[in-house]
């Protein structure tokens, strides 16, 4: 059987919880609902060719992203940002964004399971 | 117990709301009430609270334009942005419309936070703490406290200080040395309107001459050597309050040509500077001389002595102070016990016979130092005439200074060689070829004068 790798880490959110359980369960399933959310509009945003929407999107959820330990999102989710504000690398947007999409779905599948 | 510190969060990311309002609710201290707009935040600043954070990203209004309207409705309410990102130029535009800081969304965030808290939570403390002083400043020279006296050339001073307080007139103050022209100067600035911009005295004979101008005026940088900096001299100090002139008959005569044309300008230079100043500054004088006397004699201009002389107050001397003596001594025994926490001490009859009899060449301040010593020096609630000890020179001079009948003026020559060999009747006798019946029949009437006085 093969280990899925996990691609998140709660350290952060269990430090500042100091045991509080409740508190890390409430902020995992504010992610789970919140993160397809910001999928949702990225897409949008992306089809509507409204960039700097989407850098507005990656740059709202970016904060939950490092705090929830997604180490593996951290740079990709900040170039999601900048280069949809300044219409840069405009070709690389949509490859980057599929990357994010599939990574967070798979978080959001590993925080349900956890 | 603590104040309650109400901190407003501004944050339309729903999850990282919650984790900056669940961190901060951790200390009881604090109250946390969250926002996920502008619009809704605006409606409730009315709540006064104690600190916003404020996400510079916000869905209907801009940050800038929110901390806009903050400043508008209260100053003096800080302001935190969190940003999702570092953007210096932003940064730095909102430092300086009034943010009390910037801070980016990363871990540390939450310590960063805490921080500012505990900054602005130890700044409000010292602000308090400034008014407090303020206020008791203030009581500390309410006059009717702070001067003690009735006797009638009290009175008049009383209703003169009054006079004072009600204008803005420049007053120059006479009197004695120790006669408390300091006291009388701080209880008119502490009583005017003016009482809660500074009071700043200055005392002319405790700056070296050359200095002088640049104390009083101030001076820029590199005016002369020893100049590194700018500096603002006592007068723009005293802006909107009052300066207080302190041995003015000792100012050196060009310097009294300088504070003349100030005076008449109603303006400054600093020393080696060229823009000039406005004065603001209500200005009162002391002097122990007498400053006609002095302009009679050259040494004061009579220009300046004009401009100056305003609203005269001449403080009595102690000695012409009757029973305002006793009051005195009484108020700064009393002042020591609470001081110094003991309980309260009285003064015998033969103690306030020897305080009413002596000069006091040094007035108002010797009077404390004795009654001070004197405090000391008894071993019960009983100040007795053997503790009061006085230290003045006692010249001939001082002791004629006080006009009074031979007989008491032998009377205390008599009781001073008493003192000087231990109440030895015999030696005294001989020492001043007088009769010991003499001695006797004195120390019997002035016993008999203190218990009518007393009765």
């Amino acid at each position: 059987m093969i280990m899925e790798e996990k691609l998140y880490s709660l350290d952060q959110l269990e430090a500042l919880a100091s045991g509080d359980k409740a508190f890390v369960d409430k902020m995992v399933d504010m992610f789970i609902q919140m993160a397809p959310e910001s999928v949702d509009r990225m897409v949008t945003a992306l089809a509507d060719n409204d960039l700097e929407d989407l850098g507005a999107a990656a740059h709202k959820v970016k904060p939950s992203i490092d705090m929830m330990g997604i180490v593996s999102l951290k740079q990709k989710i900040r170039d999601l940002e900048q280069w949809g504000k300044n219409r840069t690398n405009t070709e690389l947007i949509s490859p980057l964004l599929d990357e994010v999409i599939n990574t967070l779905n798979d978080v959001v599948q590993q925080l349900k399971n956890r | 117990m603590a104040e309650e510190f109400k901190i407003f969060i501004v944050e339309d990311d729903v999850w990282y709301g919650e984790v900056i309002e669940y961190h901060l609710s951790l200390n009881p201290d604090v109250t946390v009430k969250k926002f996920t707009n502008g619009k809704d935040f605006l409606k409730s600043l009315d709540e006064q609270p104690s600190l916003v954070t404020l996400d510079y990203s916000l869905p209907d209004i801009s940050g800038e334009e929110v901390l806009k309207r903050i400043k508008e409705f209260s100053p003096e309410i800080p302001v935190v942005i969190i940003s999702g990102q570092e953007d210096i130029g932003t940064a730095i535009k909102l430092l300086k419309d009034g943010a009390y800081d910037y801070i980016i969304k990363d871990d540390e965030t939450k310590d960063r936070i805490w921080n500012v808290i505990k900054n602005i939570r130890e700044k409000e403390e010292l602000k308090e703490e400034i008014s407090q002083l303020k206020k008791q400043i203030v009581q500390k020279y309410d006059f009717s406290k702070s001067i003690v006296g009735n006797s009638s050339p009290m009175k008049r001073i009383f209703s003169l200080i009054q006079k004072a307080i009600g204008s803005n007139i420049t007053v120059s103050i006479t009197g004695e040395t120790g006669t408390g022209k300091e006291v009388v100067a701080k209880a008119i600035h502490y009583n005017s309107p003016r009482a809660k911009k500074p009071f700043v005295a200055v005392n002319i004979t405790a700056i070296p001459s050359e200095l002088i101008e640049s104390e009083l005026f101030g001076h820029e940088k590199g005016a002369f050597t020893g100049a590194i900096a700018r500096r603002i001299g006592k007068f723009e100090e005293a802006t909107g309050g009052t300066i207080f002139l302190d041995e003015i008959g000792e100012m050196d005569i060009n310097m009294q040509s300088k504070l003349l044309r100030v005076l008449q300008e109603k303006e400054l230079t600093r020393v080696g500077g060229s823009g000039v100043v406005k004065l603001n500054s209500r200005i009162l004088v002391a002097t122990h001389r007498d400053l006609a006397e002095e302009v009679r004699k050259g040494n004061f201009r009579e220009d300046l002595y004009y401009r100056l002389l305003g609203l005269p107050i001449s403080l009595p001397a102690l000695r012409e102070r009757g029973n305002d003596i006793l009051l005195l001594a009484k108020h700064f025994i009393d002042e020591y016990c609470s001081e110094n926490e003991i309980g309260k001490l009285s003064l015998a009859p033969s103690a306030q016979n020897k305080l009413l009899k002596y000069p006091w060449p040094g007035n108002i301040r010797e009077l404390k130092a004795v009654m001070e010593l004197s405090c000391v020096m008894t071993d019960s609630n009983l100040i007795e005439d053997e503790h009061i000890t006085f230290n003045s020179s006692g010249s001939i001079d001082t002791l004629l200074q006080t006009e009074m009948p031979l007989r008491e003026y032998t009377n205390r020559i008599v009781k001073y060689y008493l003192d000087k060999y231990n109440q030895d009747v015999v030696t005294v006798a001989k020492k001043l070829n007088i009769g010991k019946s003499t001695i006797y029949r004195m120390l019997q009437e002035e016993a008999a004068e203190l218990k009518s006085a007393n009765s």
